[in-house]
């Protein structure tokens, strides 16, 4: 028996591997059968290997045991201030806001909830502007949705939240308004306009911002009295709501061109910038009529809530790949993100939501392929270009990545 | 700080992480010395030798321990126990499904202050001031050291349930009366479930676990290899579980957290079974089955087990992930000892475990002077586990009050 297949069959510990090995090398070869023959022999051998080896390299007393994203720095825990219920299906969680982290209005935040013992992560926007003292995420409850149910009915002032982010780029710059900013969306959409039509009449006491929200029913218009309030406090706001039960059963009233043409004649087309978020058959409706009419690229911005789908377990390798980014090596075990191996390896990569949503991770794909999860913030064109988001990528082969200029 | 020896000099002249690795080669030679029975100290040295030496359960590796005890059949199924299918019956009705009996989506953070695993006394942090790190009160470092400290705890919990685990398995085995195999399954599934709720507990909630210390280690390895069924029993249902239970009803009476303090109760209320069983089955068996001899051996046995669990479990695997390059072993053993917490701990131990030894007869005249000189005769009029349900347990740790340190007594 040669010393590997020796070692590797009575000696379960790979470190005890590299001490044994040269030693049973030396070995007579029937001084090696004898000892493969005595289960005493080779168990000594075992222990004396592992004594040498804890006083060469001793090894922690303890294990750490990695979450999902865990590994990855800059999870905050904020602690909740206070619950405020929004509507029947809605409430607003009171966040503390960390020192010295400035967001920018319209941004999410990620959050890592421990639900029935498993770790889900989801992001929400903000619906606070920059300047309010507390961060404020408001959450709709969905029928089935384990986030939001945990979110709405379950936490409560004084819990603390696993924080990340804030991410996104869903954003205005509060020093170049445009000559008319609209923003157009519906049920929790209306989460993140709130924070930039706040955003924007701070920055701008008379900007001229208009707000197209459709609802299904009044009462679950979210922030109805807070946005009319501001409304009277300014009057370059006009508030236009489109509420499903002002038409018939039979055909509910919905956003509709002839509100889109209302809205955007308050200004000249190309002055106006357009940011959209809602339900995605009215994002659909909304991103083509403003194409037909000549709006569109970077002057209108879109923000879509999505549950992200890992991909299947079955697609990926069962052994590690290999990850090769900036020169350097890392190891991707099976199951492993790009960058929770990139991170592991102290290969810093940038990120910020871990969700795929935010696009802070984005890098080309130069050799190798990837699954990633789905749906994620990146564009048909983006994919074209083998882009690839690193928090949410798993590599189905060894892979190259380099930054994307 | 402790006066040092000649042993501790000769330490001194070692690197820092040779050094610790010899001191716990000088314990474990100084068990010959500390234990007084050389019966039972030539019986624990084979358990010594794997657990100090070869550092069997530091291996990062599964360790096989061969058992060696006789699976009691009796195809007549006699041996009727009154006592002991009353507790088979509580037990049937008291199971419980962690699953759906405890709130999993409970937020652990070890590192908030609000809601500590342990409480600021617990640990005698004012003493390292000495030794150039203080540690004051709620900075990240103090309630990192607090939480790891917890997470040691709860580790050594885990591992003393699989040791529970398996022995009561052997045990079912080995029992010759049927409604005590009946019992011992019961016993087997909440073992099972022990270890599942600690270890869920431990890699979901503090996503970090200790090694199994050397002295558990070895009293674990030392009953697997027994194969005397009684002495299995003696360690796992009395001794060890003993110590849990102590262990237990501190922490729950003590922590903040409010998962933690759920699952306690729950485990609470099982190891109290547990321990009522050991004692049912051992005191008749010590009453009518043993020779003078053997009794005395079993006697000897459990005192001097007491005594290394009371002087040893000293966090050793904290002191090499912290401090030990900022003082000795022993200063480190001096300064746990004489914390509040340990002292609180060893007093609600032997408060649960020496009545037990009253109530199986390992408590007689001789073996009162020992425990006299050691200080531990004050507990024997305490209740013992068939006196003291688990639900009565909890309403007395309920009414001794929540995170008060202040009785510490020993």
């Amino acid at each position: 028996m040669s010393p590997a297949r020796l070692s590797k069959h009575f000696v379960t510990h790979p470190a005890s591997r590299d001490v044994l090995s040269p030693v049973l090398e030396r070995l007579p070869g029937a001084a090696r059968r004898a000892l493969a023959r005595s289960p005493w022999a080779t168990g000594a051998l075992r222990d004396v290997a592992a004594m040498v080896r804890s006083w060469t390299t001793p090894r922690p007393p303890f294990q750490l045991i990695g979450r999902d994203g865990a590994a990855l720095p800059g999870e905050r825990r904020l602690k909740v201030l206070e619950v405020r219920r929004e509507t029947p299906d809605a409430v607003s969680l009171f966040v503390e806001r960390p020192a010295g982290v400035r967001e920018l209005a319209g941004q999410f935040l990620t959050f890592t909830l421990s639900i029935d013992g498993a770790e889900v992560r989801r992001s929400y926007s903000l619906s606070s502007a920059p300047d309010e003292p507390c961060w404020r995420v408001t959450v709709k409850r969905v029928a089935g949705g384990s986030g939001s149910t945990h979110l709405t009915e379950r936490v409560r002032a004084g819990d603390t939240l696993r924080t990340r982010g804030p991410s996104g780029d869903f954003t205005l710059d509060p020093d170049a308004l445009p000559g008319h900013l609209l923003l157009i969306g519906g049920g929790s959409g209306v989460t993140p306009l709130f924070a930039l039509a706040k955003a924007a009449l701070t920055a701008d006491a008379g900007a001229r911002v208009t707000m197209l929200i459709g609802d299904r029913r009044g009462v679950d218009c979210l922030f109805a009295e807070e946005i009319d309030e501001l409304a009277r406090a300014h009057d370059g706001l006009r508030v236009v709501r489109v509420l499903e039960s002002s038409g018939s059963v039979e055909s509910p009233r919905r956003i509709d061109e002839a509100d889109l043409d209302d809205a955007l004649a308050r200004g000249t087309l190309h002055e106006a910038r357009v940011y959209v978020c809602g339900p995605e058959p009215l994002m659909d409706l909304v991103v083509h009529a403003l194409g037909r009419r000549g709006v569109g690229g970077a002057q209108v911005k879109t923000e879509r809530f999505v549950t992200v789908r890992a991909p299947a377990a079955d697609r990926l390798p069962s052994t590690p790949v290999t990850l090769r980014v900036g020169g350097r090596e890392a190891p991707v075990a099976p199951g492993q993100t790009l960058l929770e191996a990139a991170t592991a390896a102290e290969i810093p990569l940038e990120f910020s939501c871990t969700m795929g949503g935010c696009g802070a991770c984005v890098m080309r794909l130069v050799d190798g392929d990837v699954a990633m999860a789905e749906p994620n913030c990146l564009d048909d064109d983006e994919r074209r270009r083998r882009l690839v988001l690193t928090c949410v990528s798993r590599p189905l082969t060894d892979v190259t990545l380099e930054p994307d200029d | 700080m402790a006066q040092p020896t000649a042993t501790d000099r000769l330490l001194a002249l070692l690197p820092p992480t040779a050094q610790n690795r010899a001191a716990s080669f000088v314990e474990a030679g100084a068990l010959v010395t500390e234990v007084e029975s050389p019966r039972v100290m030539l019986g624990l040295l084979p358990s010594a030798a794997r657990g100090f030496l070869l550092q069997r359960g530091k291996q990062g590796v599964p360790t096989l321990m061969p058992a060696r005890h006789l699976a009691h059949f009796d195809w007549s199924y006699t041996g009727a126990q009154a006592e002991m299918r009353d507790l088979y019956r509580r037990a049937k009705q008291q199971q419980w499904d962690a699953e759906v009996a405890l709130d999993w989506s409970v937020d652990v953070d070890p590192l908030n202050p609000e809601r500590p695993i342990l409480p600021y006394e617990f640990f005698a942090f004012e003493r390292f001031r000495a030794y150039g790190t203080p540690l004051p009160r709620g900075s990240k470092e103090e309630l990192r050291l607090r939480a790891d400290l917890a997470t040691w705890m709860l580790s050594q919990f885990l591992h003393g349930e699989q040791g529970a685990l398996l022995a009561s398995a052997q045990v079912t085995e080995c029992v010759q009366w049927l409604d005590g195999k009946f019992y011992g399954a019961t016993q087997v599934m909440d073992e099972a479930r022990h270890v599942e709720v600690f270890h869920r507990y431990l890699t979901t909630k503090l996503c970090k676990l200790y090694d199994v210390n050397d002295n558990l280690f070895v009293i674990i390895d030392a009953l697997m290899v027994d194969g005397r069924w009684d002495m299995k029993f003696l360690g796992m249902q009395i001794m060890i579980e003993g110590l849990a239970l102590g262990a237990f009803g501190l922490l729950y009476r003590l922590t903040e957290e409010p998962l933690l303090r759920d699952l306690l109760r729950y485990v609470i209320q099982d190891e109290a079974r547990h321990v009522h069983y050991g004692v049912i089955a051992l005191r008749e068996h010590y009453r009518t089955a043993l020779s003078p001899e053997e009794l005395r051996e079993r006697q000897d046995w459990a005192f001097e087990v007491a005594l290394l669990m009371r002087n040893r479990f000293m966090a050793h695997e904290i002191y090499e992930e912290h401090y030990a390059h900022l003082m000795s072993r022993k200063e480190w053993n001096k300064n746990v000892a004489e914390s509040p917490g340990m002292s609180e701990f060893r007093h609600t131990m032997f408060e649960r475990l020496i009545p037990n030894l009253r109530a199986i007869g390992l408590l007689d005249e001789r073996m009162r002077r020992h425990y006299e000189d050691a200080g531990l005769l004050r507990y024997a009029g305490g209740r013992d586990a068939s006196q003291l349900s688990g639900e009565a347990m909890l309403a007395e740790l309920d009414a001794r009050g929540h995170g008060d340190l202040a009785s510490a007594a020993s």
